[in-house]
């Protein structure tokens, strides 16, 4: 099996108000999350993303389709025993202390006691908590309850992790914390689902990524093919040469004055070379050549402003398909 | 790949795991500690008020201290019983627990076992204190210390529980408000359900049939008050403890499945 996680054409409707209206949440969603990798669950807040997450950990069904672990039915006992979650905002029964949940957590994980006892110290020093571990949880900052969470998650040892939001509220360093944390916990073989809007994170350690919107999915593979599908930039950076010499160099699309130089961008890789070379030839000094990576929030942005287009399994869409909605 | 390292829970560990949260949990919360101080005030209360009676004192602290027994754990039982399950999906904490690998009606079971324990504690404490006054204070200590003073303390104790199954039923699919209301409520016309009769007795058909309906659907704990016979000291057939008992069983029975019925369908 090549997935941990798999979603198919899945349905999510709630019933809200007086008359117990149906409003539909998720629709016809499916994704697949590939064994090993660590999965980033993009969207803005109410596209749908802690629904979805509910569904994989078995806490709802869906409304109509599939979501299954490790071919195991969501909320069946076999999936609930491979999957570790933590919630948005944690909430804990806050007399207890760190120590005495993860017992309890433990205990409702089918582990043995003795394997509890085991674990409760490796989670701990996983999760930088050692340290407070006989505090109570009322006395935990929102960073240490956020990384208790992922010690109950773990205290298990589950092959996947479903994570929501796991980097929200926490300050930089906090974040570089969980960051590293879930880098170490991929390389230790678990598969890694978490939802995030911090763009930046998803980015940073991400392989796989799914976009959601407005219930929808708009796309969802490898993060690369998201990054790749806008043209290429590059930066130069030179001196040396006044601004009317510099209205011979064809390549640039952009070209502004900075303290010392200037700063050109050439679309494509072609165009590099060709720039530089006309560069000096003038006689100008290159200070840098860097290509510019698009970020996923520009990526993001675009998207969002596009209308909604029927989904296609594992597609990525389109940069032309955005531009033109941006236009 | 990870192989998973854990089994099925056994359900007794379930219920013990969440049970003993639970009580923990209870026994950290204000309210608790309000009632039972509620319930020493009222012995003391009696106390002083059979200072000022000549004839019969004793009766004074058993009716007063059987009140307060009664007060005690029934509030225990409405007041934290209505906010059990309500407080888990209100501050979501059930969530957590519901993504390992238990049953929804297990964590109800664990979730009233802690209550029962809470409320098994506050009856030995209250009920020591209580034995312990009427001894000191009770100028025929003999007679105070029947067999039914025994039994309607234990008789108190099924009641709580009975209450508390009511409560956590309530509290399954409303808030913690509610809950305290419906059960305050229930157990209200459950101390009159011969007055029901009674009125079922005298109405129009039409409306005999209603107040019938009442009286058999609602729980009756009118099984369980044996005040009169504590202080005037009137025999109690066992069969009427055995069939308190037996009561009581049934109806937390059917409470426990009925919350579990609604927790399972209920969307958190």
């Amino acid at each position: 099996m090549n997935f941990a996680l798999e979603v198919d054409s899945v349905d999510q409707s709630f019933r809200t108000g007086f008359w117990m209206r149906p409003v539909r949440v998720l629709n016809e969603v499916s994704l697949r999350v590939p064994l090993g990798s660590i999965f980033g669950f993009v969207g803005s807040n109410g596209a749908g993303k802690t629904t979805l997450i509910h569904l994989l950990a078995g806490l709802r069904h869906p409304t109509a389709g599939k979501v299954q672990v490790f071919g195991f039915e969501a909320s069946s006992i076999e999936a609930r025993l491979r999957i570790g979650y933590l919630p948005e905002r944690p909430y804990f029964h806050e007399h207890l202390t760190g120590n005495q949940l993860l017992k309890y957590y433990g205990a409702l994980s089918g582990l043995a006691p003795k394997k509890i006892l085991d674990r409760i110290p490796i989670v701990l020093e996983s999760v930088g908590m050692t340290h407070a571990r006989d505090r109570e949880l009322r006395h935990y900052s929102k960073g240490m309850l956020q990384r208790i969470g992922i010690a109950q998650a773990l205290i298990h040892n589950p092959p996947v992790l479903i994570l929501d939001e796991p980097m929200s509220g926490l300050d930089p360093l906090g974040r570089r914390e969980v960051r590293e944390l879930l880098l170490r916990l991929s390389s230790e073989g678990h598969t890694i689902f978490f939802s995030s809007h911090i763009l930046s994170d998803v980015e940073e350690i991400c392989d796989q990524i799914a976009l959601i919107h407005q219930g929808k999915i708009l796309g969802f593979g490898p993060i690369g093919k998201f990054l790749s599908v806008h043209s290429l930039e590059t930066e130069i950076i030179f001196q040396g040469i006044d601004e009317s010499q510099m209205s011979g160099v064809m390549e640039f699309k952009t070209c502004n004055k900075i303290p010392g130089g200037f700063k050109g961008l050439v679309m494509g890789q072609e165009g590099v070379g060709q720039a530089l070379s006309q560069l000096i030839g003038k006689g100008a000094k290159i200070r840098s050549v860097m290509p510019v990576r698009v970020s996923l929030e520009h990526y993001f942005e675009k998207v969002n402003l596009q209308d909604q287009k029927p989904w296609v399994e594992g597609s990525v869409i389109s940069n032309d398909q955005a531009n033109r909605n941006e236009a | 790949m990870i192989k998973p390292i854990a089994m099925k829970p056994k359900s007794w560990v379930v219920i013990r795991s969440v049970a003993w949260v639970t009580f923990i949990e209870i026994i950290r919360d204000k309210v608790l500690y309000n009632i039972v101080l509620c319930a020493i005030l009222l012995f003391g209360l009696a106390i002083l008020v059979s200072q000022l009676t000549f004839i019969y004192p004793e009766r004074v602290i058993l009716d007063f201290g059987m009140t307060g027994m009664v007060l005690s754990c029934g509030a225990i039982a409405i007041f934290t019983g209505s906010g059990l399950l309500a407080k888990e999906f209100d501050r979501r904490t059930i969530n957590i627990a519901l993504s390992h690998p238990i049953s929804r009606r297990q964590f109800v079971a664990g979730k009233f076992a802690g209550l029962v324990g809470v409320l098994a504690v506050n009856w030995v404490l209250l009920g020591a204190l209580y034995l312990t006054l009427l001894g000191l204070l009770s100028p025929t200590w003999n007679s105070s210390f029947s067999m039914i003073l025994f039994v309607a303390l234990f008789l108190v104790c099924v009641e709580s529980v009975m209450m508390a199954s009511l409560a956590v039923l309530f509290s399954a699919f409303s808030t913690t408000s509610l809950s305290v209301i419906f059960s305050l409520g229930v157990v209200l016309i459950g101390n009159n359900i011969s007055h029901i009769r009674l009125l079922a007795r005298q109405s129009s058909s039409k409306q005999a049939w209603i107040f019938q309906s009442i009286a058999m659907i609602l729980p009756n704990f009118e099984h369980f008050s044996l005040g009169v016979q504590v202080s005037y000291g009137f025999p109690v057939p066992w069969s009427l403890m055995g069939l308190g008992v037996l009561y009581s069983s049934v109806m937390i029975a059917l409470c426990l499945i009925l919350a579990g019925l609604v927790i399972q369908a209920r969307e958190v």
